[in-house]
């Protein structure tokens, strides 16, 4: 049980980083919040400087950030279905080990 | 039959549902433990959170539209966290031997032929001569500096039943030796029986028969070049007379019944069937 604990908790991870970069995607390039068009410009402020972003920069910046959101999501799902896959082999082993035991264990 | 209704300590409940299984006298009883570790780190989590969502809302006041919209906007999401870990810690508290009479109740009776354990809302009988695989992790995680142990035994009976015994179940650093040592007493002699009537008896990657000790991978080391059983790191091989490995490393917590694998390897290693 605790496996499939983990395999679940991996997979709820890889989930939401999968479903928030899908709905990024669909979301389009903003700012903040905001949608943005082609010629479109973005008020950045950072440490009390303002910069002007402009579409392609701000849609490369948040592609490469969904990207790795996507990966990372990947990532938990495979690690999570390699738990899953370990808990079912785990669990024919130990069954095959009760019935060995069922064998010997009625020996009086 | 033996019950022992009206003793001071065992509870009725369990006392007529030991001897509905015939589990001869008692021998003692463990109480359900506080999970105090989970509930320092509950503890930690609310303490942390409320003073996050604490510093977000004072720095948003300080700076208006910097986290959001209002400090209480930008202290929310640690808000909500704060707020599940109280919940946590209120709910482990509420449920713990400490403040709740109930959960001091519920304990572990050990008798001479088996346990009950009284639970919230059911009483469980085990008798030692049912448990047909015992699985045992005990040991110690680290992560970094801090040092948890483990006590977990998983155990599957012959009718069918499953049963894991975790740190909290009881009070797991004495009840967990009495159960492998009971288990090893009934199993002990039932293994050896089959192995002089059949030939073999296997314990998960080992298959101990009349003429030595074989592996499920097809390795086989008889009696006669058996050096013994090495259990180094939780896992566990068997070695030859000259100290060589002869076997894959199994997992300790993945070989049902382990004790009695090694008493019955180290008695047959002396006087091989």
């Amino acid at each position: 049980m605790g496996r499939i604990a983990n395999a679940a908790v991996f997979a709820v991870i890889g989930l939401t980083g999968v479903g928030v970069a899908t709905w990024g995607s669909i979301a389009g390039v903003t700012c903040d919040g905001d949608p943005m068009r082609p010629g479109d410009r973005c008020l950045e402020i950072s440490e009390g400087e303002a910069l002007w972003r402009t579409y392609a920069e701000k849609q490369k910046e948040q592609g490469q950030q969904l990207l790795l959101l996507r990966g990372g999501g990947a990532l938990f799902l495979l690690v999570s279905a390699g738990a899953v896959a370990a808990a079912v082999g785990r669990s024919r082993l130990e069954r095959r080990d009760a019935l060995e035991a069922r064998a010997w264990m009625t020996v009086r | 039959m033996t019950t022992y209704l009206g003793s001071d300590s065992v509870p009725m409940e369990a006392a007529v549902a030991a001897g509905s299984r015939a589990l001869g006298p008692h021998q003692v009883s463990y109480p359900v433990q506080t999970a105090g570790r989970p509930l320092v780190g509950l503890g930690i989590f609310v303490v942390l959170w409320t003073a996050v969502a604490g510093l977000m809302a004072v720095s948003a006041g300080d700076s208006p539209g910097l986290y959001g919209s209002s400090p209480w906007e930008a202290a929310l999401p640690f808000t909500v966290l704060a707020a599940v870990s109280a919940a946590g810690f209120l709910l482990l508290l509420a449920r713990s031997p400490i403040v709740s009479a109930r959960a001091r109740q519920l304990q572990v009776h050990v008798f001479e032929h088996g346990w009950v354990r009284v639970r919230r809302r059911r009483v469980e009988v085990y008798r030692w001569d049912e448990v047909l695989t015992l699985y045992a992790a005990v040991g110690t995680s680290k992560a970094g500096h801090l040092r948890h142990p483990v006590h977990h035994y998983r155990i599957t009976f012959a009718d069918g039943r499953h049963v894991s015994l975790r740190n909290y179940s009881t009070d797991m650093v004495r009840f967990g030796p009495l159960l492998v040592d009971a288990v090893t007493r009934v199993q002990l002699p039932r293994a050896a029986a089959h192995l002089r009537a059949d030939g073999t008896v296997a314990f998960g990657a080992f298959i101990v028969t009349g003429g030595g000790v074989a592996t499920r991978k097809g390795g086989f080391l008889a009696w006669p070049e058996f050096g013994g059983v090495s259990v180094e790191s939780d896992q566990v091989s068997i070695f030859d007379r000259q100290g060589r490995r002869a076997s894959p490393q199994a997992a300790v917590d993945e070989i049902p019944n382990v004790r009695t694998f090694l008493l019955l390897v180290h008695a047959l290693a002396k006087n091989p069937a």
